[in-house]
């Protein structure tokens, strides 16, 4: 197949898989502290997406789901969020919140605990892999969407094709040993950010 | 016989004639516009995704942009037989579903942008606007019954509802 023009090599792709992997073990950690439970973690998978692959990303594009997303700035530019299924998302705020909203009608209470659980995640995904090739990162803090799970991941694809970002997602499962928490990491280089980062981690990129 | 509808992704455009259903699911700040010529029954939908194509080389996707989009799904309601003059339009998106977070109400007002030049651009065509639903934190999933024209949105929490119907 031709590649198409924003799209990765193989090897471009499987140095991000594995800078991923690193950055979501990270991650699944701080989450496993916060909720006082095992968490597994499936292997991630990279691709490169077309923007007509956008909208069913992550299943049925009306489910409800719980997004947390960040602008990154510095060296390695970007976006990340991470998804939680709605009934997940009651799950987790019965561990974090002691209560779980009984519509879609949230508490400030509720909202700060996912921000701030959200955030906690994104932030060791990040740092795990500034870390490792030695880059600076800033991360915006997270804002939260309750919604249409193709309206969240929609919004942050455009988000990144405005500012000409590849089109690249990360799709990780993280989830606990009973099964009520499953959550899924979306994660959008843009250009410029990923190039520094294949520089730093000697990837030559391929014309 | 109930047939499922044609699903309109980002950036894509399609058209039909005389019945069917087109969907755009899940718009967050995209917009789905439907444009319905009632005499010829040539109706079609287009996901738009930015304000503007920022490029000089022409996009293989001109559905991305609300410019380029608009002008290409009205081309190709033209080719397939129908009057500009005639086309009646509807359309839903543009939120900000990013409601909550102290950066929230700061940024990512892209769907407001999407908005407004829709409107503008519509404006400037001079086509009959019959309904818009925009704006507000609201996913949206849009969807036309040519036959009919009605035109419906379904959200999460309000469920679906008739916006307009456009013959």
């Amino acid at each position: 197949m031709a590649r198409r023009e924003g799209h990765l090599n193989l090897l471009e792709l499987s140095a991000v898989r594995e800078i991923s992997t690193i950055g979501l073990e990270h991650a699944t950690t701080a989450l496993s502290e916060l909720t006082d439970r095992k968490l597994l973690i499936s292997a991630p998978h990279a691709e490169s997406l077309g923007i007509d692959d956008v909208s069913t990303l992550l299943g049925s594009a009306e489910a409800p789901a719980v997004g947390i997303y960040m602008e990154i700035a510095g060296d390695l530019e970007g976006h990340i969020a991470f998804f939680l299924s709605w009934d997940s998302a009651l799950a987790l705020w019965d561990i974090l919140a002691g209560s779980r909203p009984k519509s879609f009608d949230v508490s400030d209470k509720q909202v700060a605990a996912l921000l701030e659980a959200g955030q906690k995640i994104n932030e060791s995904f990040l740092s795990a892999i500034a870390g490792m090739a030695n880059l600076q990162l800033e991360a915006r803090p997270p804002v939260l969407a309750i919604e249409m799970v193709g309206s969240i991941v929609e919004s942050i694809a455009a988000e990144a094709e405005d500012k000409q970002s590849y089109l690249l997602s990360i799709k990780t499962r993280i989830r606990d040993e009973q099964g009520a928490i499953e959550g899924f990491f979306l994660y959008i280089p843009a250009a410029g950010g990923l190039q520094r980062l294949f520089q730093q981690l000697g990837i030559a990129e391929a014309a | 016989m109930v047939s499922a509808p044609v699903l309109v992704g980002m950036a894509e455009i399609h058209v039909l004639r005389d019945s069917g259903l087109l969907s755009c699911l899940g718009l967050g700040s995209c917009i789905g516009i439907v444009m319905l010529d009632p005499e010829t029954g040539i109706a079609g939908m287009a996901h738009l995704m930015l304000p503007e194509s920022f490029s000089k080389k022409p996009t293989d996707k001109p559905g991305k942009f609300v410019n380029t989009g608009i002008q290409e799904l009205i081309g190709q309601l033209e080719r397939a037989g129908a009057d500009r003059h005639r086309l009646r339009v509807a359309y839903s998106g543009g939120a900000q579903v990013f409601k909550f977070g102290s950066e929230a109400g700061l940024k990512l007002d892209l769907g407001a942008r999407n908005a407004s030049a829709v409107k503008s651009l519509l404006d400037e065509l001079g086509l009959d606007t019959v309904a818009i639903d925009v704006g507000g934190h609201t996913g949206r999933t849009m969807t036309f019954t040519v036959e009919t024209g009605i035109v419906t949105v379904r959200t999460v929490t309000q469920g679906e509802s008739v916006l307009c119907q456009l013959r």
